[in-house]
């Protein structure tokens, strides 16, 4: 009893593993480390496979490829060509430029481009590198505090110590400035978009905010806490960045420059739409890694825009949700370990996985949730794995407690059977059929007498060993040994349908072993063991009786005692035959006696001879009896 | 951050009126100092000053900036990297940085208030330094009398500087307590430095600042806690920069 009920703290300790695993995993979905960013980002990045929404069609990409650059030359252009460009969108909403004038060229070109950037609603771009912040000028952080958003406090925004503007004079000529960074993740893939960036105490604004806050005249808001474009809830991470929500890469609207600068330009083609101007041709590097492959930058900007536009912005499923989901998870997976075929528990806990997935695919796609399956899969797998080691150690303690409480008693094949239908070991007692089975050495006196006690000890250890091998090999379970008999259950612990038959086996074998026996000492009679055997069947009450921490597995009632008189009753009645003429005697010998229902359950297959009916001590009716003929059964090979 | 706005119940008038209806004007500027419009999502380009500021309107200086806004009831000396929203004609928000307010005294029945989401202040007529940063507010009384309670009327845990401030005895405890401070909380030293010295008067609803005190309000242990002290060199410093703008 102390030895299951540590089994079954076992399981509670495999619980409290499983919710401490659980924990762990929530700590690192909470704060991954690269690596494990990388390979949850690698299987979530499935979802986007299965995305198939359109952008939003305000949005246009006006690219500068193969066929632009063919016509116009290699970048970066004459900035007059990209003057007359930028005219033609003159009736666009918003353009937005993905390159950087740094660098001053010809006088009357960047004359023209200034002149065309000052009648547009055009956003200008900077990047987060090159000189140093710090040699800024006082009209230099003007301007950047125009483009800014204001009164920003947050810590974990992503900040940069250096600026590269466009020259000053296309830096005034551009209504608003907006950086074009993007920043990848560390697998090397753009899946994140920043909202901002610190640089110095200004919080500047990324192109695809920018573009929206100019073409919806509404402003961000930004906390550590929370952030808000409009009336838009922004679900920013702890950088300030968004899970950008990819569109198929061959969705979006796009204009090449050619196109642009044809002769039967229509300008309605932009009317009222917002256009990022982009480089998309291969040789300028502007190619990003994401998800879905490689595409130009500007895409990234314009996803971004999109997601902003079609309110598609991807919020994850993160803390408390995702907690909870762990915590479902766990109390399925505690079911899972209530199944005892190990083949289906991995099979649930395949299913449990493959749920997971589906479920993340499914908040993908109708719910705009961003579910890192990565991690809930990896806790099932742990807990697989736990489970599969605990549930085997439990196992092996099993089957020693099993083996321990029977192996001295029962049959190894029973035992075996024991230790797999664990739940058919009762403990406590139970009314059942069953056949008891007593022998007891006749005339054993003389012997006790004339060995010594060691010797002795050792003849009927042989005997004993014998007999009960006999037992075992018949499915019988030996009860115990009182002194030199031994009595014997069959029908119990495990159901034995056939069990008065078996008995009847058993004693037929437990009979030819003690002659194989006798055989050892042909000179030497003392050594020489007689047995008598008593077989009934009948109901009784077995199970394990005793007091706590100590059980006995035996059996009680009617049928027991009356097998145990059988058995007494040998030695009497095998008297009383040999004074009967041989030609009246059926069979020589009467070393085994069965009962009424032991008979009736072997009549027909095993020899059986009735005797006169017996009056036994403690009966008051006598009971009738059958003399079991084991030499006829060897004879016949019955055994 | 706690937010410090002022509720004007005089009725102010501005010294150039706008199309908006302005409220205030921005007087002077230093270093960059942006004017976001309400409701505008971008700052205005280019403020020439004076401006006027409408309802709504946001005052930002940035690290090197300075502004003074005047109204009718006194002047306000906006620091560096401060944000002051222009609320309404009677009330301004400091969202955050340090500000020193000159309030004309009132007629009896419309004495200025200061709030903040915690506290109210009745200014008769004074000259204060504001600066809200974080979790922390400060007021600064230069001159006249204000009175500090709590929005939700609660107590307050009052601590008044002992009279005797040489005197600083600190357990192990409280010495590795205080480092910490330091090290962590380089913003709460001066507070947490002032409340070793000072002793708990008692949880009250309202403080009468006097001249020449300082009181800081904080959270610790999520208790509110009001410290008063004589003002400190730093805030006198800053108090003498700003006042320099002051008519």
């Amino acid at each position: 009893m102390v030895e299951l009920k540590q089994l079954l703290r076992g399981k509670l300790v495999l619980y409290g593993l499983a919710f401490l695993l659980l924990l762990l995993v929530y700590a690192i979905a909470q704060n991954p480390r690269p690596l494990v960013q990388s390979l949850a980002g690698e299987l979530s990045d499935v979802y986007y496979s299965f995305n198939s929404r359109q952008p939003p069609p305000e949005l246009v990409f006006l690219e500068i490829e193969n066929d632009s650059v063919r016509q116009f030359g290699r970048w970066p252009w004459q900035r007059k060509i990209l003057a007359e460009g930028l005219q033609r969108l003159e009736q666009a909403k918003v353009i937005g430029l993905d390159m950087l004038f740094s660098e001053a060229t010809r006088a009357r070109h960047d004359l023209a481009l200034i002149q065309t950037l000052a009648q547009l609603p055009v956003i200008g771009g900077l990047f987060l590198n090159g000189p140093m912040s710090s040699e800024l000028d006082e009209a230099a952080w003007s301007a950047l505090a125009d483009s800014a958003i204001l009164g920003v406090q947050h810590s974990g925004l992503i900040a940069s110590q250096r600026i590269e503007l466009p020259t000053p004079q296309i830096r005034e000529a551009l209504p608003l400035l907006a950086a074009l960074n993007i920043t990848a993740d560390d697998d090397q893939l753009f899946r994140h978009y920043p909202v901002a960036f610190q640089v110095h105490d200004l919080v500047l604004p990324n192109l695809a905010v920018q573009m929206w806050r100019l073409a919806k005249q509404q402003n961000v808001q930004l906390s550590a806490e929370h952030a808000t474009l409009g009336a838009q809830y922004l679900p920013v991470d702890a950088q300030a960045r968004l899970r950008l929500n990819f569109y198929p890469t061959d969705s979006w609207q796009r204009i090449t420059f050619a196109e642009l600068m044809q002769d039967d330009w229509q300008p309605e083609r932009v009317a009222g739409r917002i256009v990022l101007v982009g480089i998309s041709e291969a040789g300028v590097t502007d190619i990003r890694a994401t998800p879905l492959g490689q595409i130009p930058g500007p895409l990234i900007h314009l996803t971004m825009l999109g997601n902003l536009f079609d309110g598609s912005l991807l919020t994850p499923i993160n803390g408390l949700q995702l907690f909870s989901l762990m915590c479902v998870s766990l109390l399925i997976g505690i079911w899972t370990w209530q199944l005892r075929l190990p083949v289906v528990r991995i099979a649930v806990w395949g299913l449990q996985a493959v749920t997971l997935c589906v479920l993340g695919l499914l908040a993908y796609k109708y719910f705009n949730l961003w579910l890192e399956v990565f991690y809930p899969i990896v806790l099932l797998f742990l807990w697989l794995v736990l489970g599969e080691a605990w549930l085997f150690r439990i196992s092996t303690a099993e089957t020693r407690y099993l083996r321990n409480a029977f192996s001295s008693y029962v049959a190894p094949t029973l035992v075996n059977k024991l230790v797999k239908q664990g739940e058919d070991l009762h403990l406590g007692g139970q009314r059942q059929q069953l056949t008891a089975l007593f022998t007891d050495l006749r005339d054993f006196t003389p012997t006790t007498e004339a060995l010594d006690t060691e010797v002795l000890v050792q003849h009927l250890n042989a005997y004993f060993g014998l007999m009960i091998n006999r037992l075992h090999r018949y499915q019988g379970t030996l009860d115990k040994l009182i002194g030199d008999a031994v009595m014997a259950l069959f029908n119990a612990p495990l159901a034995d349908e056939d069990h008065a038959y078996h008995a009847c086996l058993a004693a037929a074998a437990m009979m030819q072993a003690l002659e194989e026996f006798n055989h050892r000492w042909p000179d030497d009679p003392i050594r020489q063991l007689r047995m008598g055997v008593g077989i009934n069947t009948g109901e009784a009450i077995v199970g394990n009786i005793g007091a706590a921490g100590r059980f006995n597995y035996t059996a009680i009632g009617d049928a027991v005692n009356i097998a145990a008189r059988l058995e007494s009753a040998t030695k009497e009645v095998q008297q009383q035959w040999q004074q009967l003429p041989a030609a009246q005697r059926p069979c020589q010998r009467v070393d085994i006696l069965i009962g009424e229902a032991t008979y009736k359950a072997v009549k027909d297959r095993l020899p059986c001879y009735p005797v006169e009916e017996l009056v036994l001590k403690g009966k008051s009716q006598p009971l009738p009896a059958w003399v079991l003929d084991w030499q006829k059964m060897v004879q016949d090979s019955v055994l | 951050m706690l937010a410090l706005f002022f509720i004007l119940f005089s009725m102010l008038s501005v010294a150039r009126a706008q199309p908006c209806g302005a409220i205030a004007t921005l007087q002077r500027i230093e270093g960059i100092v942006k004017v976001q419009p309400a409701q505008a999502a971008f700052p205005l380009r280019d403020v020439q000053v004076p401006h006027g500021l409408c309802a709504g309107d946001k005052v930002f200086t940035l690290t090197n900036g300075k502004a003074l806004i005047i109204y009718d009831a006194g002047e306000l000396v906006l620091d560096n990297s401060s944000k002051v929203t222009i609320i309404q004609a009677q009330q301004l928000n400091l969202d955050e940085g340090s500000a020193v307010f000159e309030v004309q005294r009132q007629a009896k029945g419309q004495e200025l208030q200061a709030h903040t989401p915690l506290i109210v202040i009745g200014v008769k007529g004074t000259r204060f330094l504001l600066t809200s940063q974080d979790k922390n507010t400060q007021v600064a009384l230069i001159r006249g009398l204000i009175e500090v309670q709590r929005q939700d009327k609660q107590e307050m845990a009052y601590y008044q500087t002992k009279p005797n401030t040489d005197v600083l005895e600190l357990s192990e405890q409280e010495r590795l307590e205080f480092e910490q401070f330091v090290k962590n909380r380089g913003q709460e030293f001066a507070q947490f430095a002032e409340q070793r010295r000072a002793e708990f008067s008692a949880f009250v609803q309202a403080i009468a600042l006097q001249e020449g005190l300082q009181l800081s309000l904080g959270e610790r242990d999520a208790k509110y806690i009001a410290l008063e002290a004589p003002i400190s060199d730093e805030l006198e410093q800053q108090h003498n920069e700003l006042a320099q703008w002051l008519n």
